[in-house]
């Protein structure tokens, strides 16, 4: 839409003050994040010490080649977007129903109790959770082995080498470690709710399934859809410390283990060349980013106040 | 609508990209400012040096009044100590006395180490004396131009070093026929050995000495296993890099040794070391190479079936150091120099003695004579005094002494003439002492026999060279296919641990995807540089 | 009053509150048994740990990893005080400097919030990477050993922004700032006033999220702080554990150099430093949650 000139700054003066109010943290994002942009070229050069970053070759898109000659690149390819799908749908669905439900409590000392256990996996880190996950399942002195196995009559498993339990192991590690923490931004939003409409719904006689269906969960609604929105950015992503350390980076396990980043971080971990670890990087960020602008062109079309913009 | 959407965008996104490229000119631009108000150390060298040789006398010895004061930075493997800042005072006091000059301690812990010295490399920052080594790709770094020619310096300022080090070392760090660094003087290579408890070989009189390969071990283990309970016959620790097998198959299987590049440590390319004279490398797809990694894995595979192997070979993490403590551990496999022994039970508590055999004829390589050296970052304004520092820490047995074992009676008391007891929890011991300098004039350790340094220098000297000491392999046409390479090799590593079902099938399916990973180019690309080197360095 | 406003809301019955603790509490004790665990494996004797492996009743206990741990108090003390002060003064700017980026980019009437939108959340996703970071914060802002460089990289979190934007957008009805501007007042007022207000859950949560992620950061320490008084608890901490990750992938390395080997801390050592590392941010919950109170709009709307 073109405006005349004067008309837009006028249009800009009259929400001075809103800009203004943007300005501290723009001043951030330059500094933290726009300035270093410029380490977007590296995945083009082939940098060595002595030229610098501003100064070594350009090579096009050689450094992007190792990832798309490499054998193993529809393996990673699938493991990392099927994970970071089902990562997504699971966590979504427990954290919405544990924010829905914890607000059903009706004892508020016992709520805020749980909620607070329910956030402490995240406090691990994940090399600790890797020691508490093989504490669990280790062949000798494993838990599992030791007790349930072993309870059941049938003989010790070497889950360490079992691809068919890892993509159950991987799943409940990671929602075990995230779903509390998730669960807070609903909370948050549920806390929000005008307890006027529930008074309402009540003297219409609305169930309390009516209630949840009808009011919390369209309250929550937007924030649902944003959060999708911007997880799909990372799609292309995975936890690497969830891929790498849980499983002991053990390698039969590869075929279910193995992500884009763990691939990046081993084959890389010798040669140490930045030019092609940026490379994989902005390959993630491209990929994510048009993601981003589909999925949000599909929301902006269904309802257009939901998108991002 | 949609795509008027869409255009709104297009001037954000534009100045975002205007943005870091008018980032890129602005910054490129005074980057081009730096280096002309500061030429670059190597350009700068000469003529620094010249001056300086024109003034005072050609040796190592400048007068300091001479020298403007200047900061040597020291970059170094070691984890930070409390007390770091008192011995660097301490230091300051020497070479400012001697060479009017100050060091700066920079260590970095192990765990940070190679990414952080390389990111101070990508990224320029000024640097004096570098700890670097094979295993930290210094050969890398060096032809990414990381790093200034030392040959001059060496004769001009390093007259010591060069006395008192083996002839060898400095045959090791060369790239092109340059020298880049200059190693520690220690141990210049080391051997395997089977190292036993020495209480167990005595019990069942194992005749060590005939005992040269794992295959051999196997009744031992059996007597072991039936006769002493709470002892795992074999440790492998999958989850902690040690994959049990592998680690000496070509060593105990005939006279193949690595060379070039070894993704995850894993030896890919190999040499008769005693055939003829002609240089010809053969991959693990040979035959006969498949045909040692597959009995060995096949070995390894029946140890663990038969139980001599501990359950959770395959990921365990679990030290070795740990178990020995517990007394669990009978034999291992280990390397070996003079005096490992007595460091084997000295770092477990000295709970048992033990005993090697040595099952390798010791050979002194490229890697492992490179495998702890000090370089000259090309960031530093003063290499003339860089050098005259290490100088000193390779022939000042106060200097290197104050650098490895701190002060005396702060960080440690002085018990005979070059005997030394630490005191503990002092605030400084950065276990350094195998990084820095010389370690043979390190003051010697409770447990540590008089003759350790003796020992090793005839190790030394006694130590066989490979005949291709001295190249080096520039992966630079290869590097895709050496990653490819490296995350297959991470893929299988576990099948030497015996853990693993049907240990020969993964190897096979290992080799058909090193294969399409392009295992053969970089053969051929080896054999070329091999070619090429042998040709002009024949011995 | 909060058992009033649930009564008004239709209670659930008995039976479902039974079965609805019942699951949380299961819930609770698979979230918290393991960190319990962690904490007893920490208190017991390495000798119990290699031969029976982790257990809620270890046969051995032993303090030895605290005493060792502790032998050193004065750096843990003063790294405390690093992390306290950090995250003290990094979630209040952070809470503060982004909620004031949220509120225009939620107005539906501030004509340039597609553009700081964008700007924004391109950030999410592109990044110049390390290197370029480096020489940016140490070489162009001069940061190095200064503890800006521990805030800076961490105050403006866009996930975070975002989802405080749709807060915004959604808990507060344009129609109240229409008429508070036509009351004559200026937007700053009406964001302390009544948007700030009407938001404490949100700013509630995000204090709590800038609080962890302060709490937890040790990647920049190991980027930009040498000195090691200034070190924060969560690096000392994490940085031994990656010291062990780093010798078990080089065992060779480390048995050629056995040095490197020595004082490398046993298990129960290294949930010790778990423990010490995560040390107060495990309650930080309850703090904040006083702030999810119900019933905010009523009361700003009607008064």
């Amino acid at each position: 839409m073109w405006r005349p000139l004067h008309a837009r700054w006028k249009l800009f003066w009259k929400y001075r003050y809103l800009t203004l109010m943007i300005v501290p943290a723009l001043a951030v994002l330059v500094l933290n994040n726009y300035l270093p942009m410029f380490g977007v070229f590296i995945a083009f050069k082939n940098i060595n010490y002595i030229d610098g970053i501003w100064k070594s070759p350009w090579v096009g898109f050689d450094n992007f080649e190792f990832l798309f000659t490499s054998g193993s690149i529809w393996r990673i390819a699938r493991n990392t977007v099927s994970y970071s799908l089902v990562f997504m749908i699971v966590n979504l669905l427990l954290s919405v129903a544990i924010a829905v439900a914890i607000n059903e409590i009706r004892n508020r000392w016992l709520a805020k109790t749980y909620q607070t256990f329910l956030i402490m996996p995240y406090f691990l880190s994940m090399v600790v959770v890797s020691y508490l996950v093989y504490g669990f399942l280790n062949p000798e002195k494993g838990f599992l082995n030791h007790t349930i196995v072993e309870w059941l009559g049938m003989e010790h498993v070497f889950w360490y080498s079992e691809t068919a339990y890892w993509p159950y192991i991987l799943t409940i590690v990671s929602a075990w470690k995230g779903v509390g923490i998730g669960a807070v931004i609903y909370i948050a939003a549920i806390a929000g709710i005008d307890p006027e409409y529930y008074e309402a719904s009540v003297i219409d006689g609305a169930s309390k399934w009516r209630q949840i269906f009808h009011i919390t969960l369209p309250t929550i609604r937007p924030v649902i859809i944003i959060i999708t929105i911007l997880n799909m950015g990372h799609v292309f992503n995975s936890d690497f410390g969830l891929f790498y350390q849980v499983p002991m980076n053990a390698g039969p396990l590869y075929p279910v283990t193995d992500t884009v980043d763990t691939y990046v971080y081993r084959a890389l971990k010798e040669l140490n060349d930045i030019g092609m670890s940026s490379a994989a990087a902005l390959v993630q960020s491209v990929l994510g980013f048009a993601l981003v602008l589909l999925t949000n062109a599909s929301v902006r079309k269904i309802d257009k106040d939901q998108a991002l913009f | 609508m949609n795509a008027k959407k869409t255009k709104r965008h297009i001037p954000a996104l534009a100045l975002v990209f205007a943005f870091a490229t008018m980032l890129q000119a602005c910054a490129g631009g005074s980057g081009n400012d730096k280096e002309a108000s500061s030429p670059p150390a190597s350009s700068a060298a000469p003529s620094a040096s010249a001056s300086a040789t024109g003034s005072a006398a050609p040796s190592e010895s400048a007068a300091p009044s001479e020298l403007a004061p200047y900061e040597v930075s020291i970059v170094y493997f070691g984890k930070p100590q409390a007390d770091d800042a008192l011995v660097e005072a301490k230091l300051n006091e020497f070479f400012k006395e001697k060479i009017n000059a100050t060091v700066k301690l920079q260590p970095i812990a192990s765990s940070d180490y190679k990414n952080r010295t390389e990111l101070m490399m990508n990224t320029g920052e000024k640097m004096d004396l570098v700890f670097t080594a094979s295993w930290l790709n210094f050969f890398g770094n060096v032809s990414k131009g990381a790093f200034v020619e030392l040959d001059d310096l060496l004769a001009k300022y390093g007259q010591g070093i060069k006395d008192r080090l083996n002839p060898l070392y400095l045959e090791a760090p060369r790239l092109k026929g340059k020298l880049y660094a200059i190693p520690t003087n220690k141990e210049i290579t080391q051997g395997k050995a089977l190292t036993y408890r020495k209480d167990i070989v005595d019990k069942y009189q194992i005749p060590i000495d005939s005992i040269n390969t794992m295959a051999d071990l196997e009744p031992w283990m059996e007597k072991v296993k039936a006769g002493e309970p709470g002892i795992i016959p074999y440790y492998v620790a999958g989850g902690s890099g040690n994959f049990g097998g592998g680690f000496m198959m070509y060593e105990t299987r005939g006279n193949y040794r690595p060379i070039g590049p070894a993704p995850a440590k894993t030896p890919m390319f190999l040499l008769d070391y005693k055939s003829s004279d002609e240089m010809k490398v053969k991959s693990v797809l040979d035959p006969e190479i498949a045909d040692i990694n597959k009995q060995e894995v096949g070995l390894f595979r029946s140890f663990y079936e038969k139980g001599y192997i501990n359950a959770d070979a395959a990921t365990s993490t679990t030290t070795v150091n740990d178990l020995q403590k517990e007394g669990k551990i009978w034999v291992q496999a280990a390397t070996w120099k003079p005096g490992a022994d007595i460091e084997m039970k000295l770092a477990t508590d000295s709970k048992y003695d033990y005993v090697s055999h040595v099952v390798e004829e010791p050979i002194v390589t490229t890697d492992l004579a490179a495998g702890s050296m000090f370089a000259i970052s090309r960031t530093s304004k003063d290499p003339d005094r860089a050098m005259m520092v290490l100088n000193y820490l390779h022939t000042d047995p106060y200097v290197i002494n104050l650098f490895v074992n701190g002060i005396e009676d702060k960080h440690y008391k002085k018990v005979g003439e070059n005997r030394i007891e630490p005191i503990a929890d002092s605030g400084y011991n950065p276990g350094t002492s195998w990084v820095v300098g010389n370690q043979l004039l390190n003051y010697l350790k409770p447990g540590q026999p008089d003759d350790l340094y003796t020992s090793w220098e005839k190790f030394n000297n006694d130590a066989k060279r490979f005949p291709l000491m001295g190249f080096v392999f520039d992966e630079a046409n290869v590097k895709n296919e050496i990653t490819q390479m490296t995350a297959v090799v991470t893929e299988y590593q576990s099948i030497f641990t015996g853990a693993v079902k049907n240990p020969e099938k993964l190897l096979d399916e290992r080799n058909a995807k090193l294969k399409s990973a392009g295992i053969e180019k970089v053969q051929a690309e080896l054999q070329k540089q091999i070619d090429a080197w042998w040709a002009e360095n024949k011995k | 009053m909060l058992r009033t406003a649930s009564r008004r809301e239709n209670t659930i019955s008995p039976l479902t509150n039974f079965a609805l603790n019942g699951g949380f509490i299961a819930l609770a004790l698979a979230c918290v048994l393991p960190v319990v665990l962690v904490i007893v494996v920490s208190f017991t004797h390495n000798d119990s740990l290699l031969s029976r492996g982790y257990s809620f009743f270890p046969a051995k206990w032993s303090l030895i990893a605290y005493e060792s741990l502790f032998k050193d108090y004065g750096t843990i003390l003063r790294a405390y005080g690093v992390s306290i002060g950090i995250t003290a003064a990094g979630t209040l700017l952070s809470v503060l400097l982004m909620a004031l980026y949220a509120y225009p980019i939620s107005r539906q009437d501030y004509p340039l919030r597609p553009f700081f939108t964008f700007f924004l959340f391109f950030t999410m996703l592109f990044s110049g990477g390390i290197v370029s970071k480096y020489i940016v914060f140490t070489q162009g802002l001069g940061l190095l050993d200064n503890y800006l460089s521990l805030l800076l990289p961490l105050l403006i979190v866009p996930f975070n922004v975002i989802i405080m934007r749709t807060f915004f957008q959604t808990t507060i009805h344009p129609a109240l700032i229409e008429s508070a501007r036509i009351d004559g007042a200026g937007e700053l007022r009406i964001f302390i006033r009544i948007v700030l207000p009407l938001s404490l859950p949100v700013m509630a949560t995000m204090a709590l999220f800038s609080t962890i992620l302060f709490w937890n950061d040790w990647f920049n320490a190991l980027l930009f702080i040498r000195a090691a008084d200034k070190y924060p608890v969560q690096f000392l901490m994490i940085r031994v554990l990656n010291d062990i990750q780093y010798l078990r992938e080089n065992v060779q390395l480390a048995a050629q150099n056995p040095e490197m080997m020595r004082d490398l801390p046993n298990e129960s050592l290294q949930m010790a430093m778990a423990v010490v590392g995560m040390g107060p941010i495990l309650l930080v919950y309850p703090f904040f949650q006083k702030y999810f109170v119900k019933g905010l709009t009523i009361g700003a709307v009607k008064g």
